[in-house]
């Protein structure tokens, strides 16, 4: 099954991305070069790069996935075999105080690699779901924070049935 | 994490430009402006003030210009590190604040400390040890504290040490120490004056933080993964400090940004009783006079304070505590 970031989710991501930019470098041959605001505006404009570059890299990943691992092919390409799956992390992020509208974060590790997942992939609730059971199956430790974002998905505990 | 930071500064820089702007619509709401305030002492002290010279200084500082372009110098000026010119001073903001910010900045973070390091060890005391004659006698502390208005306290010290000791504890520092370079005296006399207004201030705000941070240490202690790890024979210290103690850090990290402005400002009162060269007084009296760039940059100081604060606080939340809320939702 092969999964990808729908286009329409990241043009946000651009949209930030490229009006970041333009504060940090529009107001440049005004400030004098050494002075604090200077450093301030290239430490932006090296963020809002970075963002840039990442939001590029997930509109051209896609993300397999099969019942003997996960693999992300795109410009940085890695897998996970799930019997070697050592580490689940679910986070979530809200910029928001009543954490709402937010998003979530997969991170999973194992076998020397590491996959980010976030959650405006397409179906990111059966890669979470698939995750979660081979994180039970390996027996891992998942953390208190993790736990309770599983749950909030629905995808925890474990159906041991579910997503064969 | 690069995508909270990303979408958490495309909240925080336009609140800041927002602010700014406001600032400085407020800094220019009241009638008139600082010259017509200086024309109007002028005259009730008997003196006649020169038209032309008014003119001519209304002219060099930009008060003839229209209100947007007052604007936008001012905030092109201060990427340059130029805050504008104070009138009542007649020098540069930055040469004016001088010494003060940073006199100001020194107590402030040492209060914030005073309050981390004494409500931290109490508060986790008071929650372990609930309803014991520590957590009741603690407890009464932390509510007396709630209660006294800090200059009230002020003044009581300040009476209590003169009279009793002899000591003054006004001022920043020793008086010879006053617009002398750096040295290890001054340095040693800047710490010891730092004592007293660090308690005085920090009182009230340790006493708020002892009641949360035991409240929701209690909260965390009551919840099922702890009874689960206790029944599991998980050693009671280890318990604690691997969950519930770092969950109950939560408003420890999410003070820091109300903690911030609200010490510099509330600073300001306590500053005056003690004589404290603070920027508390300054800002004070840069808005009684009317010296717009003065007091727009100290409001302007205030407004970042708060906005960085927040920011960092949310950062630190984001990583200490990254869990979906009953009723928040992820978004595809």
């Amino acid at each position: 099954m092969a999964l990808a970031y729908p286009a329409r989710s990241l043009w946000p991501d651009y949209t930030r991305a490229g009006i970041g930019l333009a504060i940090a470098l529009l107001p440049m041959p005004w400030v004098p070069p050494g002075s604090f605001g200077n450093w301030l505006l290239g430490l932006l404009a090296l963020l809002f790069g970075g963002f840039a570059a990442m939001t590029w890299v997930k509109h051209r990943t896609t993300v397999q996935m099969s019942p003997a691992g996960i693999r992300t092919r795109g410009p940085v390409g890695r897998g996970i075999a799930w019997e070697a799956l050592d580490r689940l992390a679910l986070r979530f992020y809200s910029t928001r105080k009543e954490r709402g509208h937010g998003w979530m974060q997969l991170k999973l590790s194992g076998g020397g690699a590491s996959i980010t997942i976030d959650s405006n992939l397409d179906r990111f609730d059966l890669v979470a779901a698939r995750a979660a059971r081979a994180a039970a199956e390996n027996a891992l430790a998942l953390d208190p924070t993790t736990l309770a974002n599983l749950e909030s998905l629905g995808v925890w505990p474990v159906d041991s049935e579910a997503g064969r | 994490m690069l995508t909270y930071i990303v979408r958490r500064l495309f909240i925080a820089v336009p609140t800041l430009m927002v602010v700014s702007a406001i600032i400085f619509v407020i800094i220019q709401l009241p009638p008139g402006d600082y010259l017509t305030t200086y024309i109007a002492e002028l005259q009730s002290q008997g003196e006649a003030a020169n038209s032309g010279k008014i003119e001519f200084l209304r002219k060099q500082y930009g008060l003839d210009q229209p209100l947007w372009k007052q604007y936008v110098f001012w905030v092109l000026g201060m990427f340059q590190g130029d805050f504008g010119y104070s009138f009542e001073y007649d020098l540069p903001v930055s040469d004016v604040v001088g010494d003060r910010l940073w006199l100001s900045l020194l107590l402030n973070f040492s209060t914030v400390i005073f309050i981390w390091m004494v409500a931290f060890p109490i508060g986790f005391y008071s929650a372990t040890h609930q309803y014991s004659w520590g957590d009741h006698g603690l407890t009464f502390l932390g509510f007396l504290g709630l209660a006294t208005p800090n200059f009230l306290l002020a003044l009581v010290l300040m009476y209590f040490l003169r009279i009793e000791f002899g000591i003054s504890i006004g001022g920043m520092m020793d008086p010879q120490y006053v617009d002398q370079p750096m040295s290890w005296a001054k340095t040693v006399s800047i710490a010891e004056h730092l004592i007293v207004p660090v308690v005085v201030i920090g009182t009230a705000g340790t006493a708020g933080m002892i009641r949360r941070l035991r409240a929701n240490l209690l909260d965390e202690l009551q919840k099922q993964y702890v009874t689960t790890a206790r029944a599991k024979g998980l050693p009671n210290l280890r318990l604690l400090l691997k969950y519930p103690v770092r969950m109950s850090l939560n408003p420890f990290v999410a003070d820091i940004g109300n903690m911030l402005p609200q010490i510099v400002s509330g600073s300001a009162i306590v500053s005056m009783v003690m004589s404290l060269p603070t920027t508390g007084p300054m800002l004070i009296e840069a808005l009684r006079s009317q010296d717009m760039y003065l007091a727009g940059s100290f409001l302007m100081f205030l407004s970042v304070l708060t906005i960085v604060g927040m920011l960092l606080s949310d950062l630190a939340l984001a990583l200490l505590d990254p869990r979906i809320r009953l009723g928040g939702r992820a978004r595809r």
